[in-house]
């Protein structure tokens, strides 16, 4: 498909193009029409109904509807406003007729097998190999991201595995023994009703569901998003709102807020900081980020320092050194913090799991590869104290 | 006085003057452009194997204590190699022992029949007490070598030896997103998943037409780049592949995604040199020359002193700010 629309070439191209544009423009309506005589329920009374052959937008939920078609999204802070026909920030939700519409329900991009530990997830599983999900989209801007490719478009604009099916894929996964389900690189938040649903299924067959996510979306979308995850990884992007304002384009609040919630629903939370040089790398910032972890989420909450790549939008900045992810991971550790990962450097001692209380290497990885596992019950096997998280 | 147009017009004419003159002193001597030939190429060879280790280095993650251990073990092979030399002097007498009854044994096959007598006794004589020395010399140079290597086994993690064994050198390491293991050239089969795609969005009519041919290129390639392969074996090779991509095709976009590495890992040709090399490593430890492991020739050369000196002068740079 020719996404360039945007760019017509040559005159003839243009009438061309204008010509099209009008059609769509003047067929709109009528689809839209034809949508809401169909019936699609209001967003607030929409229920879990899994659509696992979907292959065109489908009824979002979290959202009201406003005077003039407008509706107000209610997923994430920003609480858009969106005109008919106008698609959100995030590039995944779309007000059709004056009905709120995802773009991602059952259109994933990236389905790989990887292990656990991408996420990033060292006390869940560790061996485990999970199915790694993604749609495209996502409700935040960081210059440094890793999965721009994707992260940035609209799943209208991607080349999705389609139709994707709900049963076949949970067989598939059980016939090869995956896991789990992990929905990870994009915003899994931007589309609940697809991560929930299938996640949800998933559960049925026994199969762990874990997430990524930067943990920016409203109290309730989340708090039902949970219900359907065992361990969720949530990004500390950075110490303050100036940064999360700048440089990722959204706030700070929310994602702290995010980061209590996950805790207090009982899931397994490890928390991941990918350390950009010259953004996010200060003494003052890291300690911050360290004790707010310690004080807030608890000593045994995993933190992981991930090296930055140059990626997307910051390319003239250098990988993040290996000194500084040392530094950050002593600062994590002064501030009470019991296991602070070095996570994308390797090979690194700082990638193994390590008996806080005997200093014995209990699981030692060669990046995301498990070595060797010495746990016994979830223990040290030389001094016996527990270690917390989900091992067999 | 020259006005400063004149002047201009002078200082032109010097310039125009003297390099026709460095260009004419350029022709006179050949010798001089081999010599510079020379000095660029080996230069670029070093560079290149300077680029190398660096690669290694920076893909090892050294701790600073790491990195000063290996440095003093660097400077002892470098002493190693230098004693071989200064105390080859026995072995350079044999040398040129050798070099008369070779050269007179030369001369006497030259006419025509082989040998007889005197020569050929006293050249055989020659051979076997030079290879005697040169065992003896690569003997002590092996042991002293192995020695060092123990050490370096010590100073590095277990996963940072299992990276140097699966190092290949390159140039510029591919930043591979999905594996942070990064030293020398990438182990992912992402190329040849990339083509799988490819191979898969082809429409079924042109597929048929082309399979055959398609899959002839790919085994020439492996053929050409790989692994020299004798008819039978190119022809096994490519019904195998055939039926991998016949699957690869039938497969749904889901299957497809769930399959594609152990697809692409049956595509992909196998660095079966690399494994025979390997082998061969293995099993001659009585070589003539005193070999080092791979990972000595990787740790313990000349060149990796400089630049090992050079990262502990920098370390200090990094850090949180």
């Amino acid at each position: 498909m020719d996404l360039n629309l945007m760019e017509p070439g040559s005159r003839r191209a243009f009438l061309a193009w204008m010509g099209r544009l009008g059609l769509s423009a003047a067929l709109a309506p009528v689809a839209l029409r034809a949508l809401q005589v169909l019936g699609l329920p209001d967003g607030d009374q929409v229920q879990a109904a899994p659509l696992p052959l979907q292959s065109g937008p489908a009824p979002a939920r979290y959202y009201t509807r406003l005077e003039g078609g407008k509706v107000q999204c209610q997923l994430c802070p920003r609480h858009e406003v969106l005109a008919p026909g106008q698609m959100g920030f995030c590039r995944v939700r779309q007000n059709l007729g004056g009905v709120l519409m995802t773009h991602a329900y059952g259109q994933p991009c990236v389905l790989n097998l990887d292990p656990i530990g991408k996420n990033p997830l060292c006390h869940f599983y560790p061996e485990m190999t999970v199915l790694a999900i993604a749609h495209a989209g996502c409700n935040l801007r960081c210059l440094y991201c890793q999965n721009w490719q994707f992260s940035q478009k609209s799943p209208t604009q991607t080349k999705n595995i389609v139709p994707f099916d709900f049963r076949q894929s949970a067989a598939r996964m059980q016939a090869r023994h995956i896991g789990g389900v992990s929905f990870t690189y994009t915003e899994a938040d931007c589309a609940p009703e697809f991560a929930g649903d299938f996640a949800g299924f998933c559960g049925q067959f026994g199969l762990k569901r874990t997430l990524c996510t930067a943990g920016y979306l409203g109290k309730q979308p989340f708090q039902d998003l949970l219900r359907n995850f065992e361990a969720v990884t949530i990004t500390y992007k950075g110490a303050t709102d100036d940064f999360y304002q700048r440089v990722v384009g959204g706030s700070l609040r929310p994602v702290l807020e995010s980061m209590v919630l996950a805790k207090t629903e009982g899931k397994w939370l490890e928390v991941a900081t990918l350390i950009v040089p010259t953004l996010n790398d200060s003494r003052e910032g890291l300690t911050a980020m360290a004790r707010w972890l310690r004080g807030n989420l608890g000593a045994e909450t995993p933190w992981h320092l991930e090296r930055f790549e140059p990626q997307f939008k910051l390319m003239n900045l250098p990988p993040t050194p290996q000194q500084t992810l040392e530094t950050a991971r002593q600062i994590g550790l002064d501030a009470g913090l019991k296991f602070v990962y070095i996570s994308n450097l390797a090979p690194h001692p700082g990638n193994h799991t390590y008996c806080p209380s005997c200093g014995r290497v209990l699981v030692k990885r060669l990046g995301f590869k498990v070595l060797e596992n010495h746990l016994v019950q979830g223990a040290c096997p030389s001094c016996r104290t527990r270690i917390p998280g989900a091992w067999a | 006085m020259l006005s400063p147009k004149k002047a201009l017009i002078v200082a032109a004419s010097l310039l125009l003057f003297w390099g026709a003159g460095q260009a004419w002193a350029g022709q006179g001597g050949p010798s001089s452009g081999d010599n510079d030939f020379q000095r660029v190429r080996t230069r670029v060879a070093e560079l290149q194997e300077d680029i190398s280790t660096i690669n290694l280095l920076n893909g090892l993650n050294l701790s600073q204590d790491q990195e000063k251990q290996i440095l003093e073990l660097a400077q002892e092979a470098r002493q190693v190699r230098e004693r071989a030399t200064i105390n080859s002097a026995s072995l350079m007498d044999a040398m040129r022992h050798a070099e008369i009854a070779y050269a007179t044994l030369k001369e006497e096959i030259e006419k025509g029949a082989p040998a007889r007598g005197q020569i050929p006794t006293q050249a055989a004589q020659i051979n076997h007490r030079l290879k005697e020395l040169q065992d003896q010399s690569n003997r002590q140079m092996s042991m002293e070598f192995n020695a060092l290597e123990g050490k370096l086994r010590g100073v590095l993690s277990p996963e940072q030896l299992k990276v140097v064994e699966d190092f290949s050198p390159c140039l510029i390491p591919p930043v591979d997103l999905r594996s942070p293991v990064r030293a020398g050239q990438a182990a992912s089969n992402q190329g040849t998943v990339n083509l799988l795609r490819r191979l898969r969005a082809i429409p079924e009519d042109k597929w048929q037409a082309r399979r055959q041919m398609i899959a002839q290129r790919i085994v020439n390639n492996i053929n050409e780049n790989h692994y020299r392969m004798t008819e039978a074996e190119k022809t096994a090779a490519e019904a195998h592949l055939l039926a991998v991509l016949d699957q690869a095709r039938q497969m749904s976009d889901m299957d497809f995604e769930l399959a594609k590495e152990k697809l692409a890992e049956q595509v992909a040709p196998q660095d079966k040199i690399k494994n025979m090399r390997a082998e061969i490593e293995a099993r001659l430890p009585h070589a003539r020359k005193p070999q080092m492991s791979r990972l000595g020739r990787s740790l313990l050369s000349d060149n990796i002193i400089p630049i090992l000196e050079q990262r502990l002068a920098n370390t200090n740079l990094a850090g949180v700010r």
